[in-house]
């Protein structure tokens, strides 16, 4: 293996944790706009713009880790694998948890909300839910792959 | 509110300092020939591990097995919270070694001191100064109003679905709690709540 080329996987690693921060990115943008038009529908004390972003901080940063991290790791640096694996592993661990809430809350009543809820909303909370499922899935997996092609990656880190 | 927000924010920057300067001069007791740098490197890495640790925070997984089960939650918050002690105490440990620094039983000695005892009277100072300051200031009468309603909005339900996330909260509050959280990682200010909760569950686990 030449020295300075990434090994196959790792770029798959990369590319998934690129994925994922674009993906928390747009459950960002749709998590504001349903907020801010969900709670116009219901009687409800409406927020500011700051208080919603505020509130939705963590996927924002989230995103951004994300983002910044898969650079780093392009850029061959040893930090940035411990850090990827930090995030990862956090995103893990709160998608674990978040099964139970899933199924004995979430989608028992899903079908309820589309049902009440207006039709726009309905559609940004199935692709909200849609997005955090299939970004968990891409979580697991650059997790997989990180974790089991560590030794070539420390070999070319620096 | 936002000289309360920074007051806040000052203050927990001056108690972690002084927090990480204890430390210090307390591991130079017993290592004394040392620089500064190499004794403060690994504090300062046992607080990345420490940061690293609470936000994975994989010990939270137990609660995974008996959800929403909240008499399930008093057996299992001993467990929890030793797990959690050891944990720290392992990274602790792992990094003094590391470094050379202390072995197992003067680390033990440090751990318990520093991180147990003089944490927590530094992390009791600051939220008595923080609250006689917050007490002090005119708009802290609304925010505690703000407060109370979001308590007890949190035990409210919407179509079945827990909609405390989208309580009244005003954008000071938010980063109020966001202060707190740091506080609550790096001067273990929940700590004595969960070590109250920690003994409560013991006697009610014996009794």
């Amino acid at each position: 293996m030449e020295k300075n080329v990434l090994p196959k996987k790792i770029k798959i690693a990369i590319f998934l944790m690129l994925a994922i921060g674009i993906l928390a990115f747009v459950q960002f943008i749709f998590m504001i706009s349903m907020i801010k038009m969900g709670l116009s529908q219901i009687d409800y004390p409406q927020y500011s713009i700051l208080t919603v972003i505020l509130k939705n901080l963590e996927i924002l940063l989230v995103a951004i880790l994300f983002i910044v991290f898969a650079y780093f790791l392009k850029k061959r640096k040893k930090w940035a694998w411990f850090a990827a694996m930090v995030i990862l592993l956090k995103e893990t661990v709160a998608g674990i948890k978040a099964i139970p809430l899933l199924f004995s809350v979430q989608l028992p009543h899903l079908g309820y909300l589309m049902e009440h809820l207006p039709p726009l909303i309905s559609i940004f909370l199935l692709i909200a839910m849609i997005a955090s499922l299939f970004s968990y899935i891409l979580v697991l997996l650059s997790l997989i792959i990180l974790i089991s092609e560590r030794k070539k990656y420390w070999q070319i880190a620096s | 509110m936002i000289y309360l927000i920074i007051f806040t924010f000052i203050t927990f920057i001056l108690a972690f300092t002084l927090k990480l300067l204890i430390a210090y001069f307390f591991i130079k007791l017993f290592n004394k020939e040392k620089s500064f740098w190499l004794i403060f490197k690994p504090i300062l890495l046992y607080e990345l591990g420490v940061f690293c640790f609470f936000i994975i925070n994989p010990v939270s997984l137990i609660y995974f097995l008996v959800p929403q089960q909240i008499i399930h939650h008093i057996f299992l918050f001993p467990v929890y919270f030793i797990i959690s002690i050891i944990i720290l105490f392992l990274i602790f440990k792992f990094i003094m070694k590391k470094f050379s620094l202390l072995d197992f039983k003067k680390a033990l000695f440090v751990f318990f001191i520093i991180f147990i005892i003089i944490t927590q009277i530094i992390s009791f100072s600051k939220k008595m100064v923080d609250y006689e300051v917050a007490k002090r200031i005119p708009a802290s009468e609304e925010l505690f109003e703000e407060l109370l309603a979001l308590r007890s909005f949190q035990q409210e339900s919407y179509y079945g679905l827990d909609f405390s996330y989208y309580g009244p909260m005003s954008p000071d509050i938010i980063i109020l709690k966001k202060v707190d959280r740091l506080s609550e990682i790096f001067l273990g200010s929940k700590f004595l709540t969960d070590l109250y909760f920690f003994l409560y569950s013991i006697f009610v686990l014996v009794y």
